[in-house]
């Protein structure tokens, strides 16, 4: 019935369908799961804010993935703390600059930030400039961010979503530019790149839990507990399962392999 | 009916999608009904690719006016460049000559030359990211000194108990580290897209 070689997969899948729906209904009757603080969430509003005292633009990337492919969670991640990011812009009347790199990304991202202004009252203020399709080609991409943060003299610069070899240049440059850094990714490559350059950084599950932990929206809350079940779950796995293999034991491998 | 559409699309889709990766035997058509709805989206991304286009034209025709921009010239050439190249890519090929030109001449190089640059922007964040200034950053520091070392040449002729440190740091703390990572952010992905499937997160939607 189930394709052969993804049984534990599918039932594993299914656990945490069904934890996510346990705890989201939960989370609906009113017990809010604790949300630990997240720096780099938190510090988003401050970026703004520095970039508004500056009088300079915001520079945002929600990743360089397209929204079909492996790699869409992320960029939906990112996407939805685009929609908090350009809220506080529209708020405080600062520029934006949003770098597109993934066509299909560019009309999703261009009508959440008119959302954002228009939830503000500030639909007049939007301008083509504030999100901008650079390139879809990686270098050329990353050459035109450079220029952007460099031209502009960007005051804060938020990337959050999936990035490959560019990431160096993009939060270095940042950097360069005085730019206050925030940045997210779940690609283990790229974490210590943005560790090692930018100020606060999203790593892994925080960029997902991001725009829940930023709407406040309890649904959402409720999503970010049933994660919390799976890992345990999963560390309950590795600890069994390194136990019974030294042992001797394939029971656990063999489940996995199923 | 604006939001229902599309969210009853998305649903449709991602089930779809899921069903054929997990209950394949239930269903045997479901992998043509699969790769039917992934070729959609390939032909709406190439919808979405003019789009694109179309945005890059009218920011950079914004900033070719030189009393708002001194370096004017700048839009100029992306736009005769992407001309050019566009051009010569749909009325005469990629195999034609015109575009293997722009292409092997101008386009490879300029790539090239971004990523060799990457050099300095690793060194010039090495530089801040080594400062001692904290019991991480020394951990960091001490870290990155001995997987330098021990991976280099020269580890070897400084003691054989280098690149044996080196080994240990990048196989169990390191490994430890992104594995725990990889399944934090795997558990997300999940929650993302169930999220996004059911329609409570409302991204790709342009925000609600």
């Amino acid at each position: 019935m189930i394709t052969a070689g993804k049984i534990s997969t599918f039932l594993m899948f299914v656990l945490m369908i069904v934890s996510i729906e346990i705890m989201m209904s939960r989370a609906k009757r009113g017990h809010l799961p604790y949300v630990r603080r997240i720096a780099g969430i938190e510090a988003m509003e401050e970026a703004v804010g520095r970039a508004t005292e500056l009088g300079t633009p915001v520079f945002y990337v929600p990743g360089r993935t397209e929204i079909n492919t492996a790699g869409a969670a992320q960029t939906m991640a990112g996407l939805e703390i685009l929609s908090y990011v350009s809220e506080l812009t529209a708020k405080y009347g600062t520029e934006l600059r949003t770098a597109i790199a993934a066509p299909n990304v560019q009309p999703v991202a261009e009508e959440i930030v008119r959302q954002s202004y228009i939830k503000q009252g500030k639909a007049e203020a939007i301008k083509p400039e504030f999100v901008q399709f650079l390139s879809n080609e990686q270098f050329a991409f990353a050459a035109a961010c450079l220029d952007i943060m460099h031209r502009e003299r960007v005051g804060a610069a938020i990337m959050v979503g999936e990035f490959q070899a560019e990431t160096m240049m993009l939060v270095e440059g940042a950097a360069q530019a005085n730019a206050i850094t925030i940045c997210g990714t779940s690609r283990t490559f790229q974490i210590p790149f943005f560790v090692a350059a930018a100020d606060y950084v999203l790593i892994g599950e925080e960029m997902f839990a991001g725009g829940a932990y930023l709407s406040k929206d309890p649904v959402k809350l409720g999503s970010i507990a049933a994660q919390d079940i799976g890992k345990f779950v999963g560390t309950a796995f590795i600890i069994i399962g390194a136990i019974l293999f030294t042992m001797g034991n394939k029971t656990l491998l063999n489940f996995i392999k199923m | 009916m604006r939001r229902e559409v599309p969210l009853a699309i998305a649903f449709v889709t991602g089930a779809m999608i899921l069903f054929e990766y997990f209950l394949q035997p239930l269903w045997k058509d479901s992998k043509i009904w699969a790769q039917m709805l992934q070729n959609w989206g390939t032909v709406v991304s190439g919808f979405a690719m003019g789009l694109a286009a179309m945005n890059l034209i009218t920011v950079n025709l914004r900033r070719m006016d030189p009393k708002r921009n001194v370096e004017w010239y700048n839009p100029l050439i992306l736009l005769l460049g992407m001309a050019a190249m566009a051009g010569s890519g749909v009325f005469l090929g990629t195999r034609s000559a015109p575009w293997q030109f722009l292409f092997k001449n101008i386009f490879q190089p300029l790539g090239s030359a971004m990523f060799a640059l990457m050099i300095f922007f690793i060194a010039s964040a090495a530089q801040r990211a080594f400062r001692a200034r904290n019991l991480e950053a020394v951990v960091l520091l001490v870290s990155g000194i001995i997987v330098m070392l021990g991976r280099a040449p020269i580890g070897e002729l400084i003691g054989l108990w280098l690149p044996a440190w080196a080994d240990w740091l990048v196989k169990v703390p390191s490994l430890a580290g992104n594995r725990a990572v990889m399944m934090g952010a795997a558990l997300g992905m999940v929650a993302t897209a169930f999220r996004a499937l059911v329609g409570i997160d409302r991204a790709y939607l342009g925000g609600e």
